[in-house]
């Protein structure tokens, strides 16, 4: 069947008004989870699951896939608002969108994401159905030794990320490490800094931890300056992207959305690798780097883009061969399995409606995400003209309720309120919470991958250089650790941080 | 000034409202169930033992009355969710499905909240988590035998399994022992992750933990042994179990249903018979069938009577691989 073919035939499987209506439930429920600090994909999913035994087996993916990509497109709104990641993947739009929106551009801001997001899902889609095969091949060849040498190229990536001090960032990303360490060890089973605390064995929360990190200790940031102050610049200038917005953003869309879905792919990848990659990316190509962390706009298209392209990407492993990159399409191949279907490499011969029908809905999705997400931006941005002694008490209740929410634990509770303070010392003393984040994600996946590539290779430490694209990461890391150190670089660095200034 | 402090008066009703409304209302056991019933899962939702949880949940609501709400408290290979569930008031309103391994094997191995035999009612065990070792179905090893010459002149093959001493795992480890082969054991965290990678041709063989069914029925492996079991798989009536060449395994863990420990009798007896009810239902015995469970029932009593055996003989088996000193 050929690409056009397929999609009408899918279309016409979307289009039906049950598979319609249940689509637009999804995405709605989740551009609002989304939206809510806290809660996310996972628990709305599980919650949701029980609803799906009396629909089709179609129906019920059309739905549940809505609830995942569309959190994606709401996760984006409080970071901007508030500078409280909703999502993971959400943690590094805070950074300059929430920028924006001190200076009044929360509505482009918001604009630029929903479009991006919309360009780079539809993208994705495309990709995803005319290249689904090779593609997973290729992300099959990502053994341990890959994962290693993409990881030590993501934490380079993170030098790039730097605002001020380098060795504050480094400093940061070797506590991040450290705690990234927190939990039951994959490789010998132990129990590592777990304090006897159960809820510690899956490792510490990155969600509450990110709101805590950037929410709260934003909360008491601003708190510590006078209340009467307005903490957020109200003269709104517009509410959609200008011409110069889209100039600016277009290739960071497009940059995004390629990194997005090749990062979405790969199993343990995700939403929050491919962001920020893709912040970095932009930055790094960026005329102006000295602009990021201040407002620039290509900070917000690029990582939003990526994220949304990776959630098309995470659907590839799901469908072609029955293999969930993470947990929300974990959940997803159990809805399968409720309804009868057991996915696996046969999935499109038997179920030929199923797949396209599923694949044709992500763009149907994307359309209505976009329609539902426009008209809200001036909602959004007239929530920002509340005045701050009222929005900060009503933040900090949802943060707590979202929270407690992730598991129905209050150690989600303590730990954000923990990182909460620790991100307020961190901003005071002027250490960044980025690079803590990328190393607290990647350093566990790091560990992991380096123990196995070594027990499969006996010790031999030269299987990261024999294998193709593992010795091709290294280099490129290789390269780009020369790059930092190169004089030529070091001059661009001063010269942003002159900028900044 | 008036208005402030009519926000006070509100604000302490509200406050004595949600007190009111937070004290445990008595429950007597004739009564059992007056309101809905929390059901734990061990593993995210999704999963092969979450499937079943749900679909004992909508079961065993029409028989019960009342609804039965699935809650998914993974991690720590179930020691969270059981030590959840210890910690809960014995009153029938919060059970869980955690694998039989809580009560005998976890508590050894990891430092667990609770005390092995004075944590949980078991009310019934429904099924068993399986095992299987698999080639690719391209590779020209077609039979068991086949593997174990290959495997000896050939030191040092690579498997993945679903995580650090799973049952798998051992199984494997037992077997390999016991034909005198040298192999080499990856873990990963769950049996997707360990397919992912045996997909990709980065491990050479695999200790499938159920989740390699779909595969070897859609022809992508081919199963050559099934391990964690006293009898041949009746969907596989050819396959041998290492038991039948002559090697010692792994016993397999259960799927249970549990309460805290000291639940009432009348309530334990109510609830055992609603969830026998459902397990042995057509609609249920299909899903097993589906998702590639047997049907091992035990009841709950049987579960407590074996515990303390069980107990000493995995005490000496983690002994003797140097799991605990």
């Amino acid at each position: 069947m050929d690409f056009f073919s397929s999609l009408m035939a899918g279309l016409s499987v979307a289009c039906q008004p049950h598979n319609l209506l249940f689509c637009f439930l999804g995405v709605f429920i989740g551009t609002l989870i989304g939206v809510l600090p806290g809660i996310g994909p996972v628990a709305t999913m599980s919650i949701l699951l029980p609803m799906t035994y009396g629909i089709s087996a179609t129906t019920a993916i059309i739905m549940l896939a809505g609830i995942y990509y569309g959190a994606y497109y709401g996760g984006s709104t409080t970071s901007i608002l508030v500078n409280i990641p909703g999502e993971a993947a959400s943690v590094i739009t805070c950074l300059d969108g929430y920028q924006m929106a001190r200076q009044g551009r929360a509505g482009p801001a918001l604009g630029i994401a929903a479009f991006g997001s919309f360009i780079a899902g539809t993208l994705g889609i495309i990709i995803l159905q005319a290249l689904a095969p090779p593609l997973v091949s290729v992300a099959l060849k990502f053994g341990a030794p890959e994962y290693f040498s993409l990881m030590i190229l993501g934490l380079i990536i993170l030098i790039f990320l730097v605002e001020k001090s380098i060795i504050k960032a480094l400093m940061m990303a070797g506590v991040g490490s450290f705690l990234g360490t927190v939990g039951l060890d994959t490789i010998t089973g132990v129990a590592r800094f777990s304090f006897d605390i159960p809820e510690f064995l899956d490792g510490l929360g990155i969600v509450p931890m990110a709101m805590g990190l950037f929410g709260i200790a934003e909360i008491f940031v601003n708190l510590e300056k006078t209340i009467q102050r307005q903490v957020i610049s109200t003269k709104i200038t517009r509410l959609l992207p200008s011409f110069r917005d889209w100039m600016e953003s277009k290739w960071a869309i497009v940059r995004g959305s390629v990194v997005g879905f090749f990062l979405g792919i790969l199993p343990g990848g995700g939403g929050v690798l491919a962001s920020f990659v893709s912040y970095a990316v932009e930055k790094m190509s960026s005329g102006t780097p000295g602009k990021f962390g201040h407002g620039a706009i290509e900070g917000v298209a690029g990582p939003e883009s990526a994220n949304n392209a990776a959630a098309s990407g995470g659907f590839i492993p799901l469908l072609t061969l029955g293999i969930p990159v993470g947990v929300v399409q974990a959940i997803l191949l159990g809805a399968l399995m409720m309804h009868g279907i057991t996915p696996g490499p046969m999935l499109l011969k038997e179920h030929p409606d199923l797949f396209w029908g599923v694949i044709a809905s992500m763009y149907v999705g994307n359309v209505m995400l976009l329609l539902l997400n426009l008209p809200l931006i001036g909602l959004w941005v007239r929530v920002l003209r509340v005045p701050y002694a009222i929005l900060f008490p009503l933040i900090l209740l949802f943060c707590l309720i979202g929270a407690y929410a992730i598991n129905n634990s209050t150690v989600d509770v303590a730990i954000m309120l923990f990182f909460g303070a620790l991100g307020y010392l961190m901003r005071k003393f002027e250490y960044e919470p980025a690079p803590f984040i990328l190393a607290f994600v990647l350093s566990p996946m790091l560990e992991t991958a380096l123990r196995r590539s070594l027990i499969v290779s006996s010790g031999d430490f030269t299987i990261f250089l024999t294998r193709p694209i593992s010795s091709g990461c290294l280099i490129l890391a290789a390269v780009l650790l020369i790059l930092a150190a190169h004089p030529a670089f070091r001059k661009r660095r001063r010269k942003m941080l002159e900028e900044a200034r | 000034m008036k208005t402030i402090r009519i926000f006070r008066e509100i604000f302490f009703a509200g406050l004595i409202l949600v007190f009111l409304l937070s004290l445990p209302y008595s429950t007597s056991a004739q009564d059992y169930p007056t309101k809905s019933i929390t059901l734990y899962c061990a593993y995210v939702a999704g999963a092969t033992t979450d499937i079943t949880t749900r679909a004992l949940a909508t079961g065993a609501e029409k028989l019960l009355g009342v609804p039965i709400m699935v809650e998914n408290k993974p991690g720590g290979n179930s020691t969270v969710c059981a030590s959840l569930l210890a910690s809960k008031k014995p009153d029938g309103y919060t059970l869980a499905v955690v694998p039989t391994g809580v009560i005998a094997q976890l508590p050894q191995i990891y430092k667990v909240s609770y005390s092995p035999f004075n944590a949980f009612t078991p009310l019934l065990q429904y099924s068993r988590y399986i095992g299987g070792l698999c080639v690719l179905s391209e590779s020209p090893i077609k039979t068991i035998d086949e593997f174990i010459a290959y495997a000896k002149s050939r030191p040092g093959l690579t498997y993945g399994s679903p995580g650090m001493y799973s049952q798998q795992h051992l199984a494997v480890d037992l077997f390999a022992q016991c034909k005198g082969l040298h192999l080499k054991h990856v873990p990963y965290k769950g049996g997707a992750e360990a397919i992912t990678a045996f997909l990709g041709k980065h491990t050479d063989f695999i200790a499938g933990s159920g989740s390699h069914i779909p595969y070897v029925r859609q022809g992508a492996f081919r199963l050559l042994m099934v391990y964690n079991a006293t009898k041949r798989d009746p969907s596989y009536p050819d396959i041998p179990i290492s038991r039948e060449l002559g090697c010692e395994d792994y016993p397999a863990d259960g799927l249970m249903v549990a309460g805290p420990k000291g639940l009432p009798d009348p309530i334990v007896k109510k609830l055992k018979d609603a969830f026998k009810t459902v397990a042995e239902s057509p609609e249920f015995q299909k899903l097993l069938v589906q998702i590639n469970l047997p049907y091992d029932y035990k009841d709950g009593a049987d579960i407590d009577k074996e515990a303390p055996a069980n107990y000493e003989w995995f005490n000496a088996f983690y002994k003797k691989i140097g799991l605990i000193k």
